[in-house]
């Protein structure tokens, strides 16, 4: 349903992406590991709307996302858990919930979808009307995920989950992650410098260094594979 | 001791007003980072239409609110479109300084305008209870300024119910909260940024009407200016409900500054409050840590 | 090489124009360029360079043309008065502009405008009445020394920012502006150079301000501290371009020449069309003209040190 194809994505005159091309299928858990620096995060940038792509073209259903305007593909159902969660700090959870179900189409479903959600995250619940800023990490992670999801998103793109949360509790959420999936039929793009944890959950997953795909295949062959065990998972 | 108290609530009448003026000017600040110095020169324009609509039709400018209001909700759409849309891609520093130049060359068209038009000579808007007062205790309390504090009241209401209870208000704070995480939730941030900037102009339009019934005079788009920023400063940017305590403190500020010192130096007691504040809590009264 | 003697060649030129042309008109419109760009450069040095936006230079200029006409009144000649008062606008920097770094961002912008109108208004009350120049002058008032005054400072001034413009003292004023927490990172002291920086950007602004003293004859003596005196150099290095040498002479140059037309050919009408030009210019020439003659010439032509964002 993602179709990515032949992606050059610049930053002013420094180029960050050279032909990335790849593919999500409906209802897939695919990841997209590599090192600090090697493009993920201007990929799923790319694929929101916030950065513009340079060459090629992004396609969400058949239909060109590249030419729309950020907000516009929200409405397209592609929703961004941005890096570093981005939460509305001084509003409380309930609030930032509220705005991630802003969009007409999903206004009226509201009380339904939080019911769902606090399913998944019952400790959203339970501090549903302090403000973001003050959760725990793990917490704010899982508000940000909420957040995305009010939007009822066929896509859910998470922008490296893991960074600062303790191990147990990003091994929680990505189990979240897999039963959402499971549920309600969510096509997930995980980015992740923590390349073993993401490929555990995944279907698929693709391997990018500095700004171009090097690598793709099942995510437990990935795992096994001699490239990324030497490269990412200091062994052999 | 009469006298002070009497000092005193001339200064929180005139608070009440203070907030009034530094509303627009904190909420366009807080969402898209334009510091509007031409908010004074708005708040004279209006205070001009005002008084001319009443000395031809004689309608109270206290009804004449609601013709103001959307007035200029109008042509803060237009001047957004024309002037201050394409300012939205720079960054923060930049935004700032440019808003503020253009600002500035509004309010300098704005004063010479209203020279050019009506000449720097004093109006007022004199109604059948302009020089009434109500007498409580002993302490006079002028019927146009009770009537200002009732209307900033009012607005100060009408505007946080906006922001907390509808969808576009909450887009609005998200917005001044972060731009990028705001999209991504699907607001379209400049639409966003031009009804807020419009609401700005309408929250001009509104002390301006009010300010109709003082003695006013091109100059005061400056001093308005002033207030404002101060205002602003005091409140935390961002902050409504700091805006009308802030107007208030300014008041009671330059209250003190008359009983002490005289009137001559009301404003520089405010200034220099704004000075402290700046240096030793610069988020303001209300506002969080910057 | 070559470029040393064109500039010294050029200013000869003007240090002859006196002898040559009599006609006040013109001599007016050169001590007026040079007034403008000397507090041009001041502002630049801080906002410019160093991107402190700063929204209160009027309080500089007006401390300098206060003491000068203080000091000359007294019967100190002209250029030690100018010395005079280029020093107090530095202790006034000392006293209320420095502490003033406390505040980042916007708030320095506010809080310089904060500052500029408190000495107006102050001004107002202290001094409500018009500033005299000494008797003996008024009687015989001649624009060639003040000229020549003018004409020596403007050459100073922009020896300084060039001399600046290729430094290593630019260049940490340059890394403040462009990402202050990382220029902290690597080692510069940002708090030691933006006060370098104001020290500097102030001691011009108080020349600036002597040379008004010594130019306008009369004056009520808050017009040095008009908020206008704080946003003309703004304007102007913003349309010659910010952050380089010739930026703020040559806005200055268009600032006057304009301000000329207009007053000539609209009387009351040129403040108010002045305005449009302002928001023109701010919309339209982000980088100023320096960077379209850049375009222009076909070179990327920035900032002349280093840095290629604004």
């Amino acid at each position: 349903m993602l179709e990515v194809h032949q992606v050059d994505v610049h930053y002013g005159d420094i180029q960050a992406l050279w032909n990335v091309s790849f593919r999500v299928e409906k209802g897939e858990i695919v990841s997209l590991v590599g090192s600090n620096g090697a493009g993920k995060t201007t990929v799923l940038k790319t694929i929101s709307g916030v950065l513009s792509l340079t060459k090629g073209s992004v396609t969400i259903d058949g239909v060109r996302s590249d030419t729309i305007k950020a907000y516009q593909i929200v409405e397209q159902g592609v929703s961004l858990v941005p890096e570093g969660r981005r939460l509305f700090r001084d509003m409380t959870v309930f609030e930032n919930l509220e705005l991630g179900g802003y969009i007409g189409r999903v206004r009226q479903q509201k009380d339904e979808n939080l019911k769902w959600i606090f399913q998944m995250f019952p400790v959203l619940d339970q501090r549903i009307h302090q403000l973001a800023g003050t959760l725990s990490g793990g917490e704010q992670q899982m508000l940000a995920i909420a957040r995305g999801l009010m939007s009822e998103p066929k896509l859910l793109l998470v922008d490296e989950l893991s960074l600062g949360l303790a191990p147990l509790i990003v091994k929680h959420i990505y189990l979240t992650l897999k039963e959402i999936n499971r549920s309600k039929k969510t096509t997930i793009l995980i980015v992740e410098q923590n390349v073993r944890l993401a490929l555990e959950i995944s279907d698929r997953g693709y391997i990018i260094e500095n700004g171009q795909i090097t690598g793709e295949g099942k995510g437990s062959e990935l795992l096994k594979s001699d490239k990324v065990k030497s490269a990412y998972l200091a062994m052999g | 001791m009469l006298r002070f108290i009497q000092i005193l609530s001339y200064g929180l009448l005139n608070g009440a007003l203070y907030g009034l003026v530094a509303l627009g000017l904190s909420l366009v600040f807080g969402v898209m980072n334009y510091l509007m110095i031409a908010h004074g020169g708005l708040i004279m324009m209006a205070a001009y239409i005002t008084f001319w609509a009443f000395f031809y039709t004689h309608i109270d400018p206290f009804l004449f609110i609601l013709v103001v209001t959307p007035l200029f909700f109008i042509i803060g759409w237009i001047l957004f479109k024309i002037l201050f849309q394409s300012l939205m891609k720079f960054p923060e520093g930049e935004k700032i300084k440019n808003s503020l130049l253009i600002s500035f060359g509004l309010l300098l068209i704005f004063s010479n305008l209203a020279i050019l038009f009506w000449t720097a000579d004093e109006r007022a808007v004199t109604t059948v209870y302009s020089g009434k007062v109500l007498d409580l205790f002993g302490v006079r309390l002028p019927y146009i300024g009770l009537g200002g504090v009732a209307i900033a009241i009012i607005v100060i209401i009408a505007l946080h119910l906006f922001l907390t209870r509808t969808y576009f208000g909450k887009a609005i704070r998200a917005v001044s909260l972060d731009h990028e995480a705001a999209t991504l939730m699907g607001i379209n941030v400049n639409k966003v940024c031009l009804v807020a900037f419009s609401i700005g102009f309408a929250l001009a339009g509104i002390p301006g009407v009010i300010t109709s019934l003082h003695a006013f005079n091109p100059a005061i788009s400056f001093d308005l200016t002033n207030k404002a920023l101060i205002v602003l400063i005091l409140a935390g940017v961002g902050s409504i409900k700091g805006v009308l305590i802030g107007g208030f403190f300014l008041g009671a500020i330059e209250a003190a500054g008359v009983y002490l010192v005289g009137t001559p130096y009301r404003e520089v007691f405010g200034l220099i409050l704004f000075v402290l504040i700046l240096m030793f809590r610069p988020q303001g009264i209300a506002g969080k840590k910057a | 090489m070559k470029k040393l003697v064109l500039i010294v060649g050029i200013v000869i030129c003007f240090a002859l124009v006196p002898l040559v042309i009599t006609k006040a008109y013109v001599l007016n419109l050169i001590i007026l360029i040079c007034l403008y760009t000397i507090l041009s450069h001041s502002w630049n040095i801080l906002g410019g360079y160093t991107g402190q936006i700063s929204l209160g230079h009027s309080t500089f200029f007006g401390i300098g043309a206060l003491i000068f006409r203080y000091l000359w009144t007294l019967g100190i000649p002209p250029y030690f008065a100018l010395c005079g008062a280029s020093i107090s606008s530095l202790v006034l920097a000392s006293i209320i502009g420095f502490p003033s770094f406390k505040l980042k961002g916007h708030y320095f912008a506010i809080g310089t405008l904060a500052l500029s109108m408190i000495a107006i208004v102050t001004v107002q009350n202290i001094f409500p009445g018009v500033s005299f120049p000494p008797p003996q002058h008024l009687a015989k008032y001649n624009l060639v020394p003040i000229y020549y005054m003018a004409l020596t400072v403007a050459v100073i001034t922009i020896g300084l920012v060039s001399f600046l413009n290729r430094s290593k003292l630019g260049l940490a004023f340059v890394a403040i502006r462009e990402e202050e927490d990382a220029a902290e990172a690597i080692g510069i002291n940002t708090f030691k150079y933006k006060v370098i920086s104001m020290t500097l950007s102030t001691l011009i602004a108080g020349l600036g301000g002597g040379l008004f003293s010594f130019y306008v004859a009369s004056y009520y003596y808050y017009v040095p501290f008009e908020l206008g005196w704080s946003f003309d150099p703004v304007l102007i290095a913003s349309i010659g371009g910010a952050g380089t040498v010739a930026g703020p002479v040559l806005g200055s140059i268009v600032f006057v020449i304009l301000k000329e037309l207009f007053a000539i050919s609209l009387g009351q009408m040129n403040v108010l069309i002045f305005g449009i030009v302002f928001i023109f210019t701010v919309l339209f020439l982000p980088k100023g003209l320096i960077g379209i003659i850049g375009m222009v010439q076909g070179v990327r032509k920035s900032q002349d040190v280093s840095a290629k964002k604004r």
